[in-house]
């Protein structure tokens, strides 16, 4: 297939129309759908935020009822303890009662000072604790292999003196549980610390509160896409992977240590910073400096290329920080539902769209074939030709009336045209037949006297419209040749009917009267007279006696003739008095100058159609060239008229060019031979 | 001809006696036959007698903590059978809280054990006989952590640090009593929490483990709460391999071959760090500890260096005297000891 082919269903007004139409649609369509895309995740994403923050603060609020409890207990323990300080074995029973009685604690004891008691040596700790079926036991905690004054929930809150939740720890040997411990010193009247308590809560609930919380929500995120909670919990239990798919929420403790996380293996065992610090990204460290900086905040960070929205805040009381992560994927699991939805009902509705649009534009456009259809039977001369019918009311109808309008104008504009045309035709006929007598009027054959051969003439005459304004004539009588050249003012018929009465009075004058200025008088008187068109003739009368070489001549306003001097290789113009054009004033006083005319001399007269001719940049052929032209004539061995006028005339054409003719030329050159 | 043959026969003879006492092991530890328990041990120990003098030679190496990349050269000895080479049967049998590794020396259930050179002298003073048979930690990784800026050692006067409840911690008490510093020693189990919790100022810790520790408790610690003992003027050799002056004369053969099939695992973990850690994660899984391996990583590449003499820059595995010498001065002057060691007592029964 070519490929000016696959733009053929383009070339159709509907088809272009319907393409611009869908354009349009689908920019519309695709900014809608990523402005409502947008603004449906970030309300996911704060809904979502929200989410996680209630959560936690749900996880907070149940961690914290939880201690407040073990605080109070203890609290309320202490007078007791005081009570029975003079009889050391009574506290195994202030632990058992304080465990009897709230259910949280499962163990708790009274670590007295080293040698506080002599007689209980170094360590004396009573302890209670539970075994698995809740049975409370008492035993002395301190031993060789457990010497608690180095342990953390005895060590720091007597460093700190105050109350100490301590990090979460794994029970080895007791409770074989996670759990951590409340301290409390306890002062002597002289403010010294002479014990602390302490309750132990287990904190094995605490990763079944966070994970039952999060597979809630990622059931609820992915739509049902978890199937129950048994397989929700399964999810939990598999490895890493679940982590980048899936919310989680996890606990790290005051120096990062997980206290709770989806991956088991990781609580008590590593911290936050193991993994933070092996990523190599530094947002990740700072999340858990805030964290147990005990800040509250939200960040997003990509880890393996998995975007993550991370909620953290602290929990009160613990200085340990919970943080829910949830991958944004998640976040926006249901905006690309609702995206994708839009997106399927835009490309359906498109659909549709495309195919209605191409029905009507192309029922609507159907019209416009029909009137081109029209329009190239009118070109081909059918100016009947039937126009589509239209029936609707609106441009469609307008263009189906403009064209029968415009049908019944070209045929009346025709038939106008058509009798134009005919008078037309008859005026250039008539006008052929003027310009034919107008040209019978002047010499054409070529040598006139074949029989003489002491005088050589050779005319030209060409007019610029059918019929011209110059004039030219000659002939001899008593060895006497009569000349004249003329050019009537104005063109056309005008003229041309002038010319031809300064012909006829030129030839009716010449015959009786000898003297140019003579003739010319009296052609002017004849002209002049009743001359209400006010129009003249310059006009260079002249006769040449063929035995005395005395040229005797008269000029009426006409440009002097040029004179080529064959022999001396010379061109002139011969000089004239500048009389008033023949017909301007009656009764003018023509001035006749004579001067001889050797047979080595050309005489060349001219009307202004030769020096004024213009070429296309509307320059003037002008004198100058007409002397380029004479003296490149005379290089030649012999100058005739007829080459001299040849000569000239291809100078003018050449001159001319395609530029239109503006004026008559003439052109007549007299030369007299030797016998 | 004659010696190949005997050879071959030692060989069989350790091969069969070595299975047979697993298998013994096997019994006993399944409870199982208790009316050929007896029996059985009497084989054993009558196989254990005759084969004195070609099979291998079990001896218990102790190290001072659990399973971790600080001992990497002893287990690398094991796993790559140099100590099997070197016609040892080294079983590496770590301390307990109650059963420590002095302990066990003490009460011969291990011969060879690792020991700080600190605590070692101190033990020499108070009179145990102990031999120095192999030095490998020519460098001290022995620091301070400190909350505020340290400028030195005397900056911690007036402070309560953290310091291990034995062992290394004699130095710094010594330097402490010398520079006549009101220090409040706060010996502890562990260190992280103690000082997280901001209930002591500083801490003592070894850059190879406790340091760590703490940048993995989110602990960001600049340049100045870093003083390291080395860089002022304390730079102790530390772990060192010893074994009681009785069993030093009596199994002179077995400490020499013990020693110098450890040099060996030392210097194969200096060439191949990366498949050492995966023996140390091994070891570590083996044992149950948690293993970690960026931690192992960081502790290894830190022990390394420790390996290195500072001034030769090369691995001696011997006690250097100049270093010897001013860890004596340190323990006297700061009254941990009642007189000076001699290099000669320390390395030679």
């Amino acid at each position: 297939m070519k490929l000016p082919d696959l733009f053929i269903p383009f070339r159709t007004l509907y088809a272009r129309l319907t393409l611009w139409v869908m354009l349009t649609v689908i920019v519309v369509f695709t900014i809608i759908t990523l402005i409502v895309t947008y603004l449906s995740s970030t309300a996911v994403l704060e809904g979502s935020t929200e989410n996680a923050q209630s959560r936690m603060e749900i996880a907070n609020q149940h961690i914290n009822s939880v201690l407040v409890a073990v605080e109070v207990a203890v609290e309320n323990s202490v007078p007791e303890v005081e009570s029975k300080l003079d009889n050391p074995d009574d506290m195994y029973r202030v632990v058992t009662r304080l465990l009897e009685l709230n259910p949280n604690i499962i163990g708790s004891t009274v670590a007295f000072e080293p040698y506080y008691y002599p007689s209980k040596g170094e360590q004396f700790s009573p302890y209670a604790y539970r075994d698995i079926d809740s049975t409370v036991h008492v035993k002395q905690l301190g031993t060789a292999d457990y010497e608690y004054h180095y342990m953390d929930w005895y060590l720091i809150p007597k460093l700190l003196k105050k109350n100490y939740w301590s990090e979460p720890y794994f029970d080895h040997g007791g409770g074989e549980q996670m759990m951590t411990t409340y301290s409390r010193p306890l002062y002597d009247a002289n403010g010294r610390i002479y014990a602390v308590m302490t309750a132990d809560v287990s904190l094995e609930w605490l990763t079944d509160l966070l994970r039952n919380s999060d597979i809630d929500f990622n059931m609820k995120a992915l739509d049902g896409a978890i199937r129950g909670d048994a397989a929700a919990e399964a999810e939990t239990e598999v490895d890493s992977a679940f982590l980048y798919n899936h919310a989680y929420t996890y606990i790290i403790g005051k120096g990062g240590t997980y206290i709770a996380h989806p991956l088991h293996e990781r609580i008590l065992n590593d911290t936050y910073f193991t993994y933070s610090m092996e990523s190599g990204d530094s947002l990740n460290n700072l999340i858990g400096y805030e964290m147990i900086d005990g800040k509250s905040g939200m960040r997003a960070i990509v880890r393996d290329g998995t975007k993550f929205v991370i909620n953290y805040a602290p929990i009160e009381r613990t200085g340990w920080s919970m943080a829910t992560v949830i991958p944004y994927k998640l976040i926006i699991f249901r905006s690309i539902l609702f995206g994708g939805f839009i997106i399927f009902v835009m490309l359906l509705g498109l659909v549709v769209l495309f195919f209605v649009c191409r029905r009507v534009l192309k029922r609507v456009t159907k019209p416009l074939t029909l009137f081109a259809q029209s329009a190239d039977s009118i070109a081909q001369g059918n100016l009947n030709a039937s126009l589509p019918q239209i029936k609707t009311r609106d441009e469609m109808k307008r263009l189906h009336d403009s064209f029968a309008l415009m049908q019944t104008s070209l045929t009346e504009q025709m038939e106008e045209l058509k009798r134009v045309n005919e008078q037309k035709g008859r005026i250039e006929g008539e006008l052929k037949v003027a310009s034919d007598i107008q040209m019978s009027m002047l010499p054409k054959i070529f040598p006139p006297y074949p029989d003489r051969n002491d005088i050589d003439v050779y005319g030209c005459l060409t007019p610029a419209k059918a019929v011209g304004g110059d004039l030219y004539d000659f002939y001899i009588r008593n060895d006497q040749l009569f000349f004249c050249i003329g050019d009537v003012s104005g063109k056309g018929v005008p003229a041309s009917l002038v010319m031809a009465v300064s012909r006829s009075l030129f030839r009716i004058v010449s015959t009786h009267v000898n003297k140019p200025d003579r003739i010319m008088s009296q052609m002017n008187e004849a002209l002049a007279d009743q001359n209400d068109s006010s129009m003249f003739v310059t006009l260079f009368v002249g006769s040449y006696n063929l035995k005395t070489e005395l040229l005797e001549y008269c000029n009426g306003g006409h440009d002097a003739p040029l004179l080529v001097n064959v022999k001396e290789k010379r061109a002139e113009l011969l000089p004239c008095v500048s009389n008033l054009p023949v017909g301007v004033m009656p009764g003018w006083e023509f001035e006749m100058q004579e001067a001889m005319i050797s047979s080595d001399t050309l005489i060349f007269m001219y009307t202004d159609g030769l020096p004024e001719a213009e070429n296309v940049d509307q320059e003037q052929f002008t004198e100058s060239r007409m002397f380029e032209v004479a003296d490149q004539l005379l290089e030649e061995k012999e100058v005739k008229p007829e080459l001299l006028i040849e000569r000239m005339s291809d100078a003018v054409r050449h001159f001319v060019g395609d530029a239109e003719q503006s004026d008559d030329l003439t052109m007549l050159a007299i030369k007299r031979r030797l016998c | 001809m004659e010696r190949w043959k005997a050879t071959g026969i030692c060989s069989l003879f350790s091969i069969l006696m070595l299975i047979l006492r697993n298998y013994c092991i096997t019994l006993q530890t399944n409870y199982q036959m208790r009316m050929g328990k007896r029996y059985l041990t009497i084989i054993l120990l009558m196989s254990m007698a005759l084969g004195t003098v070609w099979a291998q030679k079990q001896v218990v190496y102790t190290p001072t903590w659990t399973a971790q990349a600080q001992f990497a050269g002893f287990y690398v000895a094991d796993a790559m059978g140099f100590y099997k080479d070197a016609g040892l049967d080294v079983v590496i049998k770590h301390p307990t809280v109650s059963s420590s590794g002095i302990n066990r020396l003490k009460k011969g259930e291990s011969q060879f054990v690792t020991l700080q050179l600190v605590p070692a002298m101190e033990m020499i003073d108070d009179g145990d006989q102990l031999v120095n048979v192999m030095q490998y930690f020519q460098q001290s990784g022995l620091m301070v952590v400190s909350h505020e800026p340290l400028k030195s050692f005397e900056s911690l006067n007036g402070k309560r640090v953290g310091r291990f409840r034995v062992g290394i911690s004699l130095l710094p008490i010594a330097l402490g009593r010398k520079l006549n510093l009101d220090i409040e020693w706060i010996p502890f189990a562990s260190h992280t929490n103690l000082y997280v919790s901001g209930a002591i100022d500083a801490t003592l810790a070894m850059n190879y483990n406790e340091l760590y520790q703490l940048k993995m408790a989110g602990q960001r610690l600049k340049k100045d709460q870093l003083l390291y003992m080395r860089d002022v003027g304390y730079n102790v050799p530390e772990d060192g391999l010893y074994v009681t002056k009785d069993y030093y004369k009596t199994h002179r053969t077995e400490v020499d071959q013990f020693v110098k099939a450890t040099i060996k695992g030392w210097e194969w973990v200096a060439a191949h760090p990366k498949e050492t850690l995966d023996i140390v994660m091994l070891f570590m899984r083996q044992t149950g500890i948690h293993s970690n391996l960026s931690a192992q990583q960081w502790m290894l590449d830190e022990c390394l260096k420790l390996l290195v003499h500072p001034k030769t820059g090369k691995r001696s595995y011997q006690l250097d005297p100049e270093g010897f010498d001013l860890t004596n001065q340190i323990l006297c002057e700061g009254g941990v000891l009642k007189k000076p060691i001699t290099y000669k007592q320390m390395t030679q029964p």
